[in-house]
């Protein structure tokens, strides 16, 4: 899978992936890895650049398994921000596929 | 590479965030791999999955706006900074050392003007300062030589000699100016020397320049002395003028 489209769409899915429920890190690296392969290398820093721009706030829950996690939780702006994304994503993906349908007719 | 060198190379990475930030992140990183070989991978592939650990960190430092670059451009230049504190240190030295010299310099002058103006006291006869504690035997000298000055005829004439103690004073004061500008000179040789002293010890290539000024401050300083030594004194009177002189003079 070419990395670039990855890349593009991944900060949608992940915010995406978060709006249903708070997660933690290595859960939520599982969840997007269903949808597009990424590597943690990826995930981390994207969601530690999403928090630093607070569309995440972070909080630390006791674990039964463990040391405390670190969940994140997508705030009011970080749902404002993922709805635009959406947006945007639709009519990208609708002017991709009408350009390729077109070439196709030719 | 095991989980603590990854951690520990990923942490070093990061050195530029805050320890608080660093903690969290490390933190965190640690856990994923704990849960990730708990399903089943091991230590090797649970830290390959994060991929180049330079690229990783490149990537975090940017979602705080810190250029990854950074200290890669400023590693390669050494730059030497004087250390501030020698500096300071140095420098307190120094007003030390010149307070010091610049009061034994003023010391001298109020000396010589103390044993010119002695000596001028003398000349005119004005007041005859008298040793503590001096002998009886002394004391009846000076009388006697007191009472011989105001009869004895001088060698002589007043103005003659007038005008030879001015020519020596002339002389004198000329070559106190002379050792004047000298000592002025290797002080400042001196100051140079040790404002210097301190950077050669930061690292700045002034060794030359540093040996230049300590010779500077040697020779002038011995030069000094040297136009000192060189004044004249006043031309010998009679015996009992001499001697008169001598227990006048305030030396």
């Amino acid at each position: 899978m070419n990395p670039q489209f990855k890349k593009g769409v991944l900060e949608l899915i992940v915010l995406e992936s978060v709006r249903n429920r708070d997660m933690y890190g290595y859960e939520l690296v599982t969840e997007v890895s269903k949808v597009i392969d990424v590597n943690e290398g990826t995930i981390y820093p994207l969601l530690k650049r999403l928090t630093n721009e607070h569309y995440f706030e972070t909080y630390l829950r006791e674990s039964t398994e463990g040391p405390p996690r670190k969940y994140y939780h997508l705030t009011a702006a970080g749902i404002l921000h993922r709805d635009q994304l959406e947006a945007e994503w639709n009519e990208f993906q609708e002017r991709v596929c009408r350009f390729l349908k077109e070439g196709k007719h030719e | 590479m095991n989980k603590e060198g990854f951690l520990k190379e990923l942490r070093d990475h990061l050195r530029v965030l805050d320890e608080r930030e660093q903690e969290d992140i490390i933190d965190e990183y640690a856990q994923h791999i704990d849960l990730k070989m708990k399903s089943g991978l091991s230590e090797e592939e649970a830290i390959s999955d994060f991929g180049n650990i330079a690229e990783l960190a490149a990537e975090i430092l940017e979602a705080y706006h810190v250029d990854p670059k950074f200290e890669k451009k400023t590693k390669g230049i050494v730059i030497r900074t004087p250390d501030m504190e020698k500096v300071s240190e140095g420098s307190r030295k120094l007003a030390g050392k010149a307070a010091a010299f610049f009061g034994k310099i003023l010391e001298k002058i109020r000396k010589m003007k103390d044993t010119i103006a002695g000596k001028w006291r003398t000349f005119s006869g004005k007041s005859k300062q008298r040793p503590e504690g001096s002998e009886e035997k002394e004391g009846r000298q000076e009388k006697k030589s007191l009472w011989r000055k105001s009869t004895e005829i001088p060698v002589w004439s007043t103005s003659r000699r007038l005008l030879h103690n001015c020519c020596v004073l002339i002389w004198n004061l000329s070559w106190i100016l002379v050792t004047c500008f000298l000592m002025g000179m290797a002080a400042v040789s001196l100051f140079a020397f040790g404002a210097l002293l301190t950077l050669v010890f930061s690292g700045y290539p002034l060794l030359g320049a540093e040996i230049f000024c300590f010779g500077a401050a040697a020779s002038g300083a011995s030069l000094g002395l040297l136009t000192f030594g060189l004044r004249k004194k006043y031309r010998k009177k009679p015996e009992g003028e001499r001697k008169a002189e001598q227990t006048g003079e305030v030396l």
